[in-house]
């Protein structure tokens, strides 16, 4: 952790749903060049924290800090600054791929000039230039997540929120995209992951933190949480910590009940 | 056959209830709440019409011409019935959801059939029961004792007839809509059909509520057709279904039984003119509900990107500005739903003033021959713009993909005044200007250029102001968010509205009377529209803060809790 410089501190951050707690009292920071993988299960509060961290939710308790200033002093300012890729692939289904970028970019304030050949260049090595021009409408899921990972990183953030961001990408694509975060590390940039791939994150965090109803179970790195839950992999240290059932136990239940 | 039924039970009740859960239905929230609130207004609008109709009746004997209050209330239900159709349109036919849920299902294909169509007469028949119950009530109320002695027997009967007879004629009205939507559904290719429906719903819209202008009017020419006992009556829909019911009453006149027999077979052949169609476009459709629609942009032509940068240059400088104007423009180019929603207040303005022409029984001939333009001609832009601004404020609030909106939240500017500058170009150079040079042709023509260029500036210019009341403190951008400001005042105080309109069309007509036949009040007009222009950029000025809070989401004014009592 002394390697990176701190940039974004989380601090007890909290939301409630009426009389549900979804996140709660949730601490941890990002450092510059870090990537970090959140897990948790179905149901955790992962989406909920990412949420918040965009500004798209406005937490019941607790702080963000950026550089040291809460960020809802500036949040404008902050917003400038992210990317982020959404759980589900909401986005606007009757503009085109292009359409949509050059919505993205020019509220973001791009230039079009800068704009039109960053999107059509992003689109070729995304493999979307024969369809860019195609109502959104038509595309697959992979398709749509291709778009919103570029909208995301059009204006070169310098914090990105990835909510599941593989969702549908073919295989290519997946090992293509696992590359560009290494290098958006590399260049400085904080990223945090959510996801459920457990074996993606193992290869590409630096460091994961587990949330299981709303609490932060543990938050360290891949190897250290290896080391001090004495499983060898990141799947069995999860199953440990999370998991409160016999998994195959379920699993022959729900096949007894399908068979009747 | 158990299992059967109980498919075809479920399967209605999808279809049916998707007539109300859709994109062109504003049922989105409280549905069945929704729903009842217009049912009952449509059932008191029966008993209004009908009370007015057969008032007389309590001074005045029948004398065998009630045929003509029948075949208003006919008529006017027929309509009812083929605009609740035209705003269906979109769900007539399975759609690419029901395609999509039930192709994987084992459902045979003619249990989905049967079912859609057992919908259809559901719907129908919902609609035509709330419209016709309290006419079928007073028309033997009133008209029972002209018949057979007004026995309780007789009156029973003849609220059943009247029920049945309108039930018939909305039906037929819906099957011939279904079956118009059919044969542009098989005969046209996908993409063609695609345009051509909506344009032949909004045009269909129109041609409804212009008839309905046009009742007056359509009564006494069919009362001087009957009278002359002239053919040219079975040219009328609505007589046939007249004819049925009078001769279902009991008065089986020849003229009576040939118009029944019309309705008979009109009935009859709509009926498997339908089911004909709807089969084949049912297999068309099925074909079709999967494929995607991919069709290129059209503005990669050269010449096109060279005039978009030019306007641009001209017009938009501003990034925010620009994402906005394009957004706006490309949502109404594009969603049905919202074109459709405008399309009605297009129909509603072509409508009014289509019966200003017909009521005053002027044609543009006599008019002119006369040596001056019926008013109407003054107030012709005025009741577009009303309109057309009043559609765009109303459209604006309904959003194309609520879900997808926060991409706006995520990218937003501190400085919110370009997003509203965006939306007050959009309105103007997207709709008011392109309306304003359609105007000035006409009015050219009709006036000579010079005089048509003082009163389409003058037009312009209440549109200007119009859109800038409108659109003013304006807190969204239209089509990301459910945001129903003046909801509740509209509920309220919609007769002030009314008046207001008829004052604002009255008042603008005359002065674009006088500006034309005295120009020397042009210069006047100038004087004044630049001094409100001043006024209008310090209200702008005062009012309108830089920082306000953009709003994405449906917050209730306070006169809309108040209708929640339980609920809040």
């Amino acid at each position: 952790m002394d390697l990176y410089l701190i940039m974004l501190e989380i601090r007890e951050l909290t939301k409630r749903f009426g009389h549900k707690l979804v996140v709660n009292r949730v601490s941890f920071t990002l450092g510059k060049g870090e990537i970090v993988g959140y897990l948790g299960p179905n149901g955790a509060g992962k989406s909920t924290t990412v949420k918040m961290l965009t500004g798209l939710l406005e937490p019941s308790f607790g702080e963000i800090l950026y550089n040291g200033k809460n960020i809802e002093k500036n949040m404008i300012s902050y917003k400038k600054i992210i990317g982020y890729v959404p759980e589900e692939s909401e986005i606007y289904p009757h503009l085109s791929g292009f359409e949509y970028l050059q919505l993205v970019g020019r509220l973001r304030g791009i230039d079009d000039r800068i704009l039109e050949e960053k999107i059509e260049h992003l689109m070729n090595l995304f493999k979307l230039y024969g369809s860019m021009h195609f109502y959104i409408s038509s595309y697959s899921k992979g398709m749509r997540q291709k778009v919103l990972i570029m909208a995301a990183i059009l204006h070169n953030p310098e914090i990105l929120l990835l909510d599941e961001p593989l969702s549908g990408l073919d295989v290519m694509s997946v090992l293509v995209f696992k590359d560009l975060i290494k290098k958006m590390a590399e260049a400085g940039k904080i990223i945090l992951y959510n996801s459920h791939i457990l074996e993606v994150v193992e290869k590409l965090c630096s460091r994961v933190i587990i949330i299981h109803k709303g609490k932060i179970l543990a938050d360290d790195s891949v190897k250290n949480l290896r080391v001090l839950s004495k499983f060898p992999s990141l799947e069995e240290a999860f199953s440990n910590l999370v998991i409160k059932g016999d998994t195959e136990k379920i699993a022959g239940e729900i096949f007894e009940t399908i068979v009747g | 056959m158990k299992k059967l039924i109980t498919q075809i039970r479920r399967l209605t009740e999808l279809f049916f209830i998707r007539f109300f859960r859709n994109d062109s239905m504003p049922f989105e929230n409280e549905s069945e709440a929704n729903i009842i609130v217009i049912l009952s207004i449509i059932c008191m609008l029966g008993f209004f019409f009908t009370y007015n109709m057969l008032l007389h009746y309590i001074f005045t004997p029948e004398n065998g011409n009630s045929w003509n209050e029948k075949s208003q209330i006919i008529l006017i239900f027929m309509l009812m019935i083929g605009f609740i159709t035209l705003l269906e349109w979109e769900v007539l036919l399975p759609d690419k959801n029901d395609y999509i849920v039930l192709t994987p299902l084992p459902v045979n294909p003619n249990i989905i059939f049967i079912s859609k169509f057992l919908s259809f007469i559901l719907f129908v028949a919902l609609f035509a029961f709330s419209a016709n119950l309290l006419s079928a009530f007073f028309f033997p109320v009133f008209l029972s004792a002209f018949y057979k002695g007004g026995t309780a027997f007789y009156f029973i009967y003849f609220f059943f007839v009247h029920l049945l007879v309108a039930f018939s004629a909305n039906i037929f009205v819906f099957f011939v809509l279904l079956s118009l939507k059919g044969i542009l559904m098989i005969f046209l290719p996908m993409r063609i059909y695609r345009k051509i429906s909506s344009i032949m719903q909004g045009g269909l819209m129109i041609i409804m509520l212009s008839i309905y202008a046009f009742i007056p009017k359509m009564c006494s020419i069919l009362f001087e057709l009957m009278k002359k006992g002239d053919k040219r009556v079975l040219y009328y829909p609505q007589m046939w279904f007249t004819g049925l019911y009078e001769y279902l009453l009991g008065r089986r006149t020849p003229v009576y039984a040939k118009l029944s027999s019309f309705a008979l077979y009109s009935l009859l052949a709509s009926f498997i003119l339908a089911i004909i169609v709807f089969s084949f476009s049912y297999a068309k459709h099925a074909k079709n509900a999967g494929e995607v629609l991919n069709r290129k942009k059209i503005n990669k032509q050269p010449i096109y990107s060279f005039f978009r940068k030019i306007f641009n240059f001209m017009f938009l400088k501003d990034q925010t500005e620009k994402a906005v104007f394009y957004f706006m423009n490309k949502t109404l180019k594009r969603s049905g739903k919202h074109r459709v929603k405008l399309f009605g207040f297009m129909a509603a303005a072509i409508a009014i003033i289509v019966s200003k022409f017909v009521t005053e029984q002027r044609t543009m001939e006599y008019i002119k021959q006369l040596g001056e333009w019926h008013k109407v001609i003054y107030s012709l832009p005025f009741i577009i713009w009303f309109f057309l601004i009043i559609g765009l404020r109303a459209v604006s609030n309904h959003p194309v993909s609520p879900s997808s909106n926060w991409i706006f939240r995520l990218t937003e500017n501190k400085d919110k005044r370009p997003y509203r500058r965006g939306v007050h170009k959009t309105i103007i150079l997207s709709n008011i200007i392109p309306i304003f040079l359609i105007l000035l042709l006409f009015y050219s023509f009709i006036f000579g250029f010079e005089k048509a260029l003082i009163f389409n500036l003058y037009s312009l210019f209440i549109g200007f102001l119009m859109e800038e009341i409108l659109f003013f403190n304006i807190k969204i951008i239209p089509y990301t968010c459910v945001s129903l400001p003046g909801k509740g005042n509209l509920k309220l105080f919609f007769i002030v509205y009314l008046l207001i309109f008829l004052l604002y069309v009255s008042v603008t007509g005359y002065f674009g009377y006088w500006i034309i036949e005295v120009p020397s009040l042009f210069k006047n007009f100038v004087l004044v529209a630049v001094i409100s222009l001043f006024v209008l950029f310090f209200i702008k000025k005062i009012f309108e803060k830089p920082n306000f809070d953009l709003v994405f989401e449906e917050e209730e004014e306070e006169v809309m809790l108040s209708f929640h009592p339980v609920k809040y």
